[in-house]
């Protein structure tokens, strides 16, 4: 598999959200297949793993709808990233009204999902919100800094920073075999 | 323990790092645990192209491997993709664009030149969403190639080795030989084996002038020219524009008449000439986009 160089991958990224806001849907689409590990990552770094799926459709299809509203295609990854964000408090408020959350507990945990999976998870929210993030998507959705910098808007530095103090601190929860 | 693995997975794999990584992995979007039937299914059929790829590859004796890929793996050169009655297929080239093949449709890889990609559609139909710059992709049919300038579009090949183009987005050139039409968005172009490529017309056309069209292109021009003039509207007036450069004497003098009333203010007698400052001008007036960027590509006029 070829890695793509930012780049080249964010110049990709811009056309393909210039021809989404012609109303292109096959553009809407492969923006789709290619922001999809960045908006769940973002996600699970504040809604339970059964709720993020059932969230990214709502992500996508507001991003759909207000997309002729982004003024500069160029800062569509750290747009939607604001969107998923939004969405994800909005989850939290709306769950606050229903019942009382004891802090990020998994309410619908699956038993298909390892509790070291589960335990690391866990760790990873506890953390600051620039840190849990960042790890989420490096982690869990597999993609490199320099991906996570393209995607998000953020500059590589403070992606890299993020990581490597977040990385510190999650050593630190986890103890054991990942120090 | 360096940083650089957390960075960008180079250097020295970080033991803790890539065991999150390992555990993690489950949670990932692209393997949800909420669909195992579909997963295995998923994994069944990715085996299945695996076996194929290794088999083609071997089969292929050391080709070199091409810029595309269908899940991940890279296509060889010269390789066919033949849907059969399968479901669609993708194919995926990084800083290019995504063709997706519908069933019953049969594609080729071209080798190519460094910054350009080349296929070659021998039957059914393909999508193409391309982001590369203009003029990179081509995609070669029994009867013309198209020449992608920047957008997204469906071909289709007949069994009779004719070829529809129609363009979603943006700018497509049909091409055979000096024979030229530049379709844009909204509109659709036919192709015929051994003539290339026809008049384009938009889809909102009459149903008369698509006839007349159709019949113009059969013949080579022999027939339909004056129902075309005579059926054409002013947003007719892109088929009018390539008629005008493709004909000559009192045809052209008839299609250049209709053209100054439906498009006013182009310059009639630099049409006839044929000059090309005023084939220009004339599409300018058109309104779909100047053609600054045909002279910076190739210019035929």
């Amino acid at each position: 598999m070829i890695a793509l160089t930012p780049f080249h991958s964010q110049a990709a990224d811009t056309a393909l959200a210039r021809r989404a806001q012609e109303g292109n849907r096959a553009a809407f689409g492969a923006l789709y297949e290619r922001f999809k590990p960045m908006v769940h990552g973002i996600l699970l770094a504040h809604v339970p793993y059964a709720d993020a799926e059932d969230l990214m459709q709502n992500v996508f299809m507001l991003a759909m709808q207000r997309l002729p509203s982004l003024r500069d295609a160029e800062a569509f990854g750290g747009w939607l990233a604001a969107i998923t964000r939004n969405l994800a408090y909005d989850y939290h408020r709306g769950r606050k009204n229903l019942v009382e959350l004891d802090g990020l507990a998994e309410p619908h945990s699956s038993a298909s999902r390892s509790y070291e999976a589960e335990t690391a998870l866990a760790a990873i929210r506890s953390l600051p919100e620039a840190y849990r993030e960042t790890l989420m998507l490096r982690l869990v959705e597999g993609m490199t800094g320099p991906e996570i910098a393209a995607r998000t808007g953020l500059t590589p530095d403070s992606v890299r920073v993020n990581l490597c103090r977040g990385m510190k601190l999650l050593r630190t929860q986890l103890g054991g075999d990942h120090e | 323990m360096s940083d650089q693995y957390l960075w960008d997975r180079t250097g020295e794999p970080d033991p803790g790092v890539s065991r999150l990584e390992a555990v993690l992995a489950e949670c990932r979007y692209s393997a949800p645990a909420k669909r195992p039937q579909y997963r295995v299914l998923k994994l069944l059929a990715v085996a299945a192209c695996l076996t194929l790829f290794a088999a083609a590859a071997v089969w292929l004796n050391r080709k070199p491997l091409s810029d595309w890929q269908i899940a991940g793996r890279r296509i060889v050169v010269g390789q066919t993709i033949d849907t059969g009655g399968a479901a669609s297929t993708k194919l995926e080239a990084p800083f290019f664009g995504e063709v997706s093949l519908d069933r019953d449709s049969r594609l080729q890889v071209l080798a190519s030149s460094a910054g350009n990609q080349r296929l070659a559609l021998q039957r059914g139909t393909m999508h193409a969403l391309i982001w590369a710059p203009p003029a990179r992709f081509l995609v070669e049919t029994p009867s013309a190639k198209t020449i992608d300038l920047g957008c997204s579009y469906t071909l289709t090949v007949l069994p009779d080795d004719s070829g529809i183009l129609s363009v979603q987005t943006g700018w497509v050139a049909f091409q055979n030989g000096a024979m030229e039409s530049f379709i844009p968005a909204g509109a659709v172009c036919h192709t015929r084996p051994r003539v290339g490529p026809g008049l384009p017309y938009f889809e909102t056309a009459s149903q008369d002038l698509r006839d007349a069209i159709s019949r113009y292109d059969s013949t080579s021009g022999r027939e339909g020219l004056n129902e075309i003039v005579s059926s054409v509207h002013k947003q007719d007036a892109l088929t009018l524009w390539h008629l005008a450069v493709r004909t000559s004497g009192a045809d052209r003098e008839s299609v250049v008449r209709r053209f100054a009333t439906l498009v006013p203010g182009i310059d009639s007698a630099g049409l006839m000439a044929g000059n090309s400052a005023a084939i220009d001008q004339a599409w300018n007036m058109l309104g779909l986009g100047g053609a600054d960027w045909w002279r910076m590509w190739k210019h035929n006029w």
